[in-house]
């Protein structure tokens, strides 16, 4: 009997160790996205003439959120979300690009979707791109959105996608969050990446 | 009688890793695949195929992953999820909950719903 347990316990150590690196993975608390996709950077003319540029800044991980000013529901939920992200996060949330990109520039100029995201908090940038530019960026992200009819040609909604999504600071998109999930997964994955 | 000793834990080492891999080997809960066309399927084991249902559930535990082979030549939606026209992407599910979304690749309908529970 000890013969075989001597000849086995070798076999049984392998097997163990390989569980232990399988399982030692570290995880995402938000949905994972593997492989991370590589997100090109895009360039918004902001409201004072500035130019802003989403190309990945060492150290700072950036959350994207893609959504219009009119949003019924949608938009200032996740909104409010990230506010008690980034209050969760304290002075490490100084960190983290908060980005609303609007999906309705036709409404929403750089000014509105500026003061829109920082009616929610100061540090939140809201952007607002001409047509090329918010089709890329959608396209990077692989988000969709058209305009449903409302009550008037002016009053049209637009539906679009509801999660926000986390790229770290190359410019990988790690991973999203789905609508209403709640702010812990968020906060969890932003210190993850701000060790 | 060393010799074979020792070849039998060698043996034990190969048979114990062998099993380790095949057992942690990373397999997708929901492996969908889009042919060229962009009409999806749902592949699962022993080579079944079935088509892309509007409504797919998964089973929660284990942080199950949904695999996407996109090999159409664009880009497509499936829900929350999407893939870049030729690529390989896993998504890792890690609560439950119902996540819906567009589709751009179901035979009968736009949306797409991954229920886990």
């Amino acid at each position: 009997m000890r013969g075989v347990i001597r000849i086995v316990r070798p076999g049984v150590v392998a097997l163990l160790g390989v569980l232990l690196v399988a399982c030692g993975e570290p995880q995402w608390r938000g949905i994972a996205i593997e492989p991370a996709r590589e997100i090109p950077a895009f360039t918004f003319v902001r409201a004072n003439g500035d130019t802003l540029s989403t190309a990945p800044e060492a150290g700072r991980p950036t959350f994207v959120f893609f959504g219009y000013t009119h949003c019924p529901d949608v938009c200032p939920v996740t909104l409010a979300d990230w506010t008690r992200a980034k209050a969760a996060l304290g002075t490490r949330a100084d960190r983290v690009r908060w980005l609303f990109v609007s999906v309705d520039p036709a409404r929403d100029t750089p000014a509105v979707a500026d003061a829109y995201a920082k009616q929610f908090d100061p540090a939140f940038l809201g952007l607002s791109g001409d047509s090329a530019t918010t089709a890329g960026i959608q396209q990077a992200f692989t988000v969709a959105s058209y305009e449903t009819p409302g009550a008037t040609d002016a009053d049209y909604l637009v539906t679009h996608a509801s999660q926000s999504f986390l790229v770290d600071d190359t410019g990988k998109l790690r991973a999203m969050y789905s609508f209403n999930s709640g702010v812990d997964a968020m906060v969890a994955d932003l210190q993850r990446l701000m060790r | 009688m060393a010799r074979l000793k020792r070849a039998a834990q060698v043996a034990a080492v190969v048979a114990g890793t062998t099993v380790a891999v095949i057992v942690s080997w990373p397999r997708p809960a929901v492996d969908i695949r889009i042919p060229a066309g962009g009409m999806a399927q749902i592949h699962k084991s022993f080579g079944r195929v079935s088509a892309l249902p509007e409504t797919i559930v998964v089973a929660a535990g284990g942080r199950p992953r949904v695999r996407i082979t996109n090999a159409d030549s664009i880009a497509h939606r499936l829900g929350l999820f999407s893939a870049d026209a030729g690529e390989t992407v896993e998504y890792t599910l890690p609560q439950p909950g119902t996540y819906t979304g567009a589709c751009s690749a179901h035979p009968t309908s736009e949306t797409l719903t991954f229920v886990v529970r």
